[in-house]
């Protein structure tokens, strides 16, 4: 039967009872926090990529009106 | 001075977002793996180099960018003006979120507990409650005159408070430590200040993208909704 080691200090992370540490947990977390910056940032691209979008809609619609004019 | 212009707003973002990418990221691998640990506080500290940016370059520059914008709609009533101080007061919201996020953070470890009506912590926090108001209220009562008025009022008055943030320390004295202003130690080692100078670079660099992306979004939506108007009367489009 497998037993499960505890100690006293239960708030802390701990390794594995099987394994030891295969990462550094402080460059994971780095790394987490890092990748976080870049999905805010990937986002601000993809409202970027929408007011495009809608600026081109404008552009198209100005067309429109305008040779609809010019036939009346 | 029109090519200028052209090329900013053509090819701005294009250069803008790949150096805040880079900015950003490089700060955050120099404050985590070159800047030393500080001796009382360990890693915590480390909490000071997005903190403090986040507050001047993100919230107070946020804040101001909305002030100048709403300053100009009163004035002119240009439409640039309002979206821009709209972006403004956005971004104020989002960069004062992760003060007040960040700042908790590092008051438990230095204080041993979370918030304190200390005069610096509740002038900002009654600064961020105003700028959420502000964007509140742009959100459900519609783009009309009065309301995008009443907005810029507040933009305006709001701003009155920032300086008040700033001395509030100093003149009412408190527990908030005064690091960028001679007292409070901290940034002993040179790598320490190079990287809060980094953090303000990226913060400040991030504060102007958001306000470019948001102001230009703004304004998108309210050209687009006139130029839809006019097309249905046109019979370009069908309801």
């Amino acid at each position: 039967m497998q037993t499960t080691t505890t100690t006293t200090d239960d708030n802390g992370f701990h390794a594995a009872p099987t394994g030891g540490e295969t990462q550094s947990g402080s460059h994971l977390l780095i790394e987490a926090y890092a990748a976080i910056w870049l999905c805010v940032l990937v986002f601000v691209l993809v409202l970027w990529r929408r007011t495009r979008e809608m600026e081109s809609r404008i552009a198209v619609l100005r067309d429109a009106i305008k040779a609809k004019k010019k036939d009346a | 001075m029109r090519l200028l212009g052209l090329l900013i707003r053509r090819f701005g973002f294009a250069a803008l977002w790949p150096i805040t990418t880079i900015l950003l990221i490089g700060t955050i691998h120099y404050v985590f793996y070159v800047v030393p640990e500080e001796a009382t506080m360990g890693i915590v500290q480390k909490i000071f180099y997005f903190h403090v940016p986040a507050a001047v370059s993100g919230m107070y520059l946020g804040a101001t960018i909305c002030f100048f914008g709403s300053a100009f709609y009163l004035a002119r009533g240009s439409v640039r003006a309002d979206a821009i101080a709209r972006a403004g007061a956005e971004v104020a919201v989002t960069t004062g979120m992760m003060v007040m996020i960040s700042g908790p953070l590092w008051g438990v470890k230095a204080w041993g507990h979370y918030w304190t009506w200390d005069a610096q912590l509740t002038t900002f926090l009654l600064s961020l409650l105003i700028y959420v108001a502000y964007v509140v209220l742009r959100a459900f009562t519609g783009g009309g005159e009065a309301e995008r008025k009443f907005a810029a009022a507040l933009g305006v008055l709001g701003a009155a408070n920032l300086p008040i943030i700033h001395f509030a320390v100093t003149k009412w004295g408190g527990t908030h430590p005064e690091v960028m202003r001679g007292k409070g130690g901290g940034l002993t080692d040179p790598r320490m200040g190079v990287g809060i100078l980094l953090g303000f670079l990226s913060f400040t660099l991030l504060t102007a993208l958001l306000t470019w992306v948001r102001s230009r979004q703004h304004m998108a939506e309210a050209l687009l909704e006139e130029v839809e108007h006019e097309a249905l009367e046109a019979g370009v489009i069908e309801d």
